[in-house]
This record gives structure tokens, C-alpha cells and sequence, in this order.
């Protein structure tokens, strides 16, 4: 191993594109990189989403599981920007963030409508938990643009709901259980039609009209008012990742479950 | 029940917005069920909010009322 300075192995060791998300967190105060050891597992992480087709439809990705700090955990690999926290999220060494249920999150800053890869008829949003919510509020959101009318995310109402690039939210008719702690991919494949994965398998595919897309940012454990207190480990958003469900879902589980 | 810190008007102008920009961390009251101005206690442990650490010890805790699902779903 070829040892660099400020503890990042030799640049020619990496893919360049973990590679610029070390070179970012040097240059963001208080971010701490993660130990070289678990460089070696981020930078296959990219290498292997890259293998897979995946990466390249990413528009932000959040690697929340790190044995860096919170504020390098904070950090978009894809937009090279810090996702800003309010109100204190609990950062896990290698598990990720929860909310608190009152009033902690994460503002991802990311806009939907700037994509490029999420667009009206081809996008996908998801997470990874490592813990389950205990709080139950009807209302809650573990990660998406619920803001108004018109968003992206799934809805802890019983039964579950899903609002995806619609102005509205409809009811999930089977299996999606919305406290399971699972990696989910949420899909818009076309105008007319939005599915659901758990850990890379199809859960639900439904119909469902895209009007516009949302301008306001993704949060993680926010809806509005209304806050959750699930353990999020990995968020994403990018093109649709309907036919890469299983292979993200592998990739993604191969990371955590090695930290 | 879920004990929150709820700031009085001075606290709340004095503390609002508050924000560690090295680490991108921000304290914002949030709204709880009965309107009040309310923040979790795990702003109390975030060395983020060490700044500020003994404004946020006054706060008075109160009790957390929760939201309702009130939306006209579809």
C-alpha cells in the first residue's frame, strides 16, 4: 500500500472519481477521511457501481455507513458538495445517520428538476436503512422531496403511499412494508407507470400519471412537518435503476456488511 | 413521551438559524403539533452547537405533541 499525504493512498491507486471525493473532503473543513483501509472498500464501491452501469446514472449519491466523520459521511459523491444537517442527526460510525422524529435531518440540497439523469418519465430515488423507524406518525418520509404537491417519496400512512413526480399520492396495494430495514429502489420507468424493490427484488409496479417534478430538495427523515427516527445508511437519486435493482442491491450490501 | 427543548421569543430570535459552517450544521426550530417552537435534545450532545452549547441548556423542556395526518389523500 502506497501511502500519500494527509493518509490517502497514492491517487493512481483509486478510481478518479473517489479519488476527487477524497480530494474534496481535504479541502472542506472538519470533514476526517475515512481510515485506508475502508478507502480500499469506498473506492471499489465506486469502482463496482461503474462495472455495473449504475454509477453513471447517479445525479447524487450519499455513503452515509463510514468510519470517517459525520461531515465526510455528509458528502455527495456525485456533486462533490456537503449535505448541510439541522437540528443534529445521530451519526453511527459505519452505519449512517437517524433522525430523531422531533425534528432532526439532512438537507441533501439536491434538485430534481436540475437532474440530469432523474427526469419526468426516467428517474429512481432510494435508501439503505440499518434501523427501523420507532416513531408513528402517519405521515413520515425516510428520504425524498415531500415538501408540496408534487414529489418523490413513499409515505408511512396504512397502507403505505407513494408520490413519485405526480401531484398526489396513491396507495400501495401489496407487500411494501414502509418499516422494513431493507436497501429500496423506487422507479419511474415511463408517464404512466412507477415500481418499488426491496433488497433488488420487485415488491410493487403501479400506475401512476407524472405531471411535473418537484423543485425542492431532497431530505432525509423529513416531510413537511413531520420527522422520522429510521437509520439511513446509503441515499441516492439518479435515472431510472429498474433493471439494475439486483446489482445495486448487491453492490450496495457488499459495502456495508464489510465495515 | 418525548421531552423537547422550546425556546421564548428572545431565545428563539437569539438561537434561530445558528450554523457551524465548517461542519454544515445547523440548529432551525422546527413547528411540533401544537405550533410551539421546538428542537430535539440531541442538539445538546452536538459538539457542532458547543458555540452555543449553555443558551440551548436554558430552553425550557416541554413535552413533544406530534403531528396528525390531516392531507386529503388520494
Amino acid at each position: 500500500m502506497i501511502l500519500g499525504i494527509n493518509g490517502i493512498i497514492a491517487s493512481s491507486a483509486f478510481d478518479k472519481d473517489y479519488q476527487a471525493v477524497l480530494n474534496y473532503a481535504i479541502t472542506v473543513g472538519g470533514a476526517t477521511l475515512p481510515s485506508t483501509s475502508q478507502q480500499i472498500k469506498q473506492n471499489k464501491l465506486v469502482v463496482d457501481l461503474k462495472a455495473a452501469g449504475i454509477w453513471q446514472k447517479l445525479d447524487t449519491f450519499g455513503v452515509f455507513a463510514t468510519d470517517g466523520n459525520s461531515t465526510f459521511a455528509r458528502i455527495d459523491w456525485i456533486r462533490l458538495v456537503t449535505m448541510s444537517e439541522f437540528n443534529s442527526p445521530t451519526f453511527t460510525t459505519n452505519s449512517g445517520f437517524k433522525g430523531n422524529g422531533t425534528s432532526a435531518y439532512i438537507d441533501t440540497g439536491f434538485n430534481s428538476q436540475v437532474g440530469p439523469n432523474y427526469t419526468l418519465n426516467n428517474a429512481s430515488f432510494g435508501y439503505k436503512l440499518y434501523a427501523a423507524r420507532t416513531t408513528t406518525n402517519a405521515a413520515e418520509n425516510i428520504y425524498g422531496n415531500g415538501n408540496d404537491g408534487l414529489s418523490a417519496y413513499l409515505r408511512s400512512s396504512a397502507p403505505p403511499r407513494i408520490y413519485f413526480n405526480a401531484n398526489g399520492g396513491f396507495v400501495l396495494t401489496t407487500a411494501f412494508v414502509f418499516n422494513t430495514v431493507q436497501f429500496v429502489n423506487v422507479n419511474r420507468t415511463s408517464s404512466t407507470s412507477v415500481n418499488i424493490y426491496g433488497n433488488g427484488s420487485l415488491i410493487e409496479t403501479k400506475s401512476l400519471t407524472s405531471s411535473l417534478i418537484s423543485s425542492s430538495p431532497f431530505t432525509v427523515f423529513k416531510s413537511s412537518a413531520v420527522y422520522t427516527n429510521a437509520g439511513v445508511s446509503i441515499i441516492y437519486a439518479g435515472a431510472d435503476m429498474t433493471s439494475f435493482a439486483a446489482s445495486f442491491n448487491t453492490i450496495t450490501n457488499n459495502y456495508t456488511t464489510s465495515l | 413521551m418525548i421531552i423537547v427543548l422550546h425556546p421564548n421569543d428572545d431565545q428563539y430570535n437569539a438561537l434561530n438559524g445558528y450554523t457551524n459552517k465548517q461542519s454544515c450544521s445547523t440548529l432551525m426550530f422546527v413547528s411540533d403539533g401544537s405550533g410551539k417552537w421546538v428542537v430535539g435534545l440531541e442538539v445538546l450532545d452536538d459538539p457542532n452547537f458547543s458555540e452555543i452549547h449553555n443558551q440551548l441548556q436554558e430552553l425550557e423542556r416541554i413535552e413533544y405533541t406530534p403531528h396528525y395526518e390531516n392531507e386529503e389523500l388520494i
